[in-house]
């Protein structure tokens, strides 16, 4: 892919995620500031965080995380390492830094609780986890066409038009996209955090 | 000729092929409504239903799904909303009775009657929220039952399955309210139909001596009142269970 073409992506993300943001929040889209606090900021409760991710689930065809990060991330190391009395240790805020890094790291402070990181998602933030799950789609999408159709071995798959699934052409089998969760896991996986 | 003011919306009725689910896809169907049915297994009553619908004037499709198997109830959600393009309109009326005394019930019966009348309908309604949080819109009716307010021998496990319905639909009506989704239920007192066969009667008295109407209702008048509580005739109604049982509950 090149540049131009990653920039382009990149932009069409962007437009959708705002326009499903302020959708969600009854604001016109020219309000509506990237690294704005959506809950702070804009006063979004819960179900407007599901309306932007179904809204972008519609608009990308991908499937969005239905556990959130912070439950990802302790599953992942333990809730020893993650949490001391009810906040964040030095080691989860490192960690969420690397995860987060469309956020300011200075908000990422000491006596930080779990609960408190919601405050800190922003309208950004949906751009890059949308960006990574459309990315996350292609990546298996190349390696299932590499790997060919478990049913008639071809390689000749592609995306539905109407689906988070991809489609065999030669034989229909269906295969859904990976779910944003997975996405997440392999991310936190793949983090190098020094203890 | 009924009016077409469901005309250009798609409902989906779990269960909707027999007795007050098929009354509900004719009713909607009568007043234009594209309605998907769902059934479980009998394939020629949900078809013999379709065909009467489209008789009526709707496009109808039938889908099976075992609704407690949440797997199959939301593939069945998204292939009704793929099928039609959306979904306004979700009636959860798949359901079954169990009659038997609460000391008699094992779990698994009550696990039954709780996967069936109440987490089916949970399923299907979480697989049609990311529509119609999208789209803004969005009419809910679950088909309860007089019996979630009453105690009546022999019903436990059915009437708290129910009960958790009501309470599920007041909880959802204010959850959702904001986005433009409507949740209400419909509670049936006696109707004739085949799940009131195994009803147990008391006294020897005809079911009918019981309730102030003196007679038992029809599917048919259950299906109207959905059909209210689905269309914007109830447009600023949310969060209600309409008794539709000739007085009985009072």
């Amino acid at each position: 892919m090149t540049v131009d073409q990653q920039s382009t992506i990149e932009q069409d993300v962007e437009t959708k995620v705002v326009a499903a943001v302020a959708r969600a929040l009854d604001l016109p889209p020219e309000q509506i500031e990237l690294g704005a606090s959506l809950q702070e900021d804009y006063g979004a409760e819960s179900l407007d965080i599901l309306e932007i991710v179904f809204a972008l689930e519609t608009a990308f065809r991908i499937r969005m995380p239905k556990t959130n990060l912070m439950q990802h991330v302790q599953e992942r190391f333990g809730e020893e390492k993650f949490l001391h009395q009810g906040q964040l240790t030095d080691f989860a805020l490192r960690v969420l830094r690397e995860l987060r890094p469309e956020i300011d790291p200075a908000l990422f402070t000491p006596g930080l609780r779990v609960h408190e990181v919601a405050r800190l998602v922003t309208t950004q933030t949906f751009v890059r986890l949308a960006l990574r799950m459309v990315e996350g789609k292609a990546e298996a999408l190349e390696a299932l066409r590499a790997s060919g159709c478990t049913t008639c071995g071809s390689h000749d798959i592609g995306e539905s038009l109407a689906a988070p699934e991809f489609l065999c052409n030669a034989c229909g089998a269906v295969y859904p996209t990976p779910s944003g969760d997975d996405v997440l896991i392999h991310d936190i996986e793949a983090l190098k955090i020094d203890d | 000729m009924a009016d077409r003011r469901l005309e250009g919306r798609t409902a989906l009725v779990t269960g909707g092929s027999r007795g007050i689910g098929r009354a509900i896809t004719l009713e909607l169907a009568a007043h234009g409504a594209n309605v998907v049915v769902n059934y479980r297994r009998d394939r020629a009553s949900a078809e013999n239903t379709a065909a009467e619908a489209v008789a009526l004037g709707a496009q109808c499709d039938i889908l099976a799904a075992d609704v407690s198997d949440d797997g199959q109830a939301a593939r069945l959600v998204e292939l009704a909303q793929r099928r039609f393009g959306a979904l306004d309109v979700l009636v959860c009326n798949a359901g079954m009775v169990l009659t038997n005394l609460a000391a008699l019930q094992t779990n698994a019966d009550w696990q039954r009657m709780l996967d069936i009348n109440l987490l089916g309908a949970v399923s299907c309604i979480r697989a049609a929220l990311p529509s119609m949080l999208t789209s803004r819109r969005g009419s809910i009716v679950c088909v309860s039952s007089l019996a979630a307010d009453r105690g009546s021998p022999g019903l436990s496990s059915y009437s708290a399955a129910k009960g958790a319905v009501n309470a599920l639909v007041r909880s959802l009506a204010v959850e959702l309210g904001a986005k433009g989704i409507r949740v209400n239920a419909v509670a049936p007192g006696l109707i004739e139909t085949e799940l009131l066969a195994d009803l147990p009667q008391r006294g020897g008295k005809r079911h009918a001596d019981h309730i102030p109407m003196v007679r038992m209702g029809r599917a048919e008048e259950v299906a109207a009142a959905v059909r209210f509580l689905a269309s914007d005739d109830a447009s600023y109604i949310t969060g209600q269970i309409l008794a539709v049982d000739g007085g009985l509950g009072v």
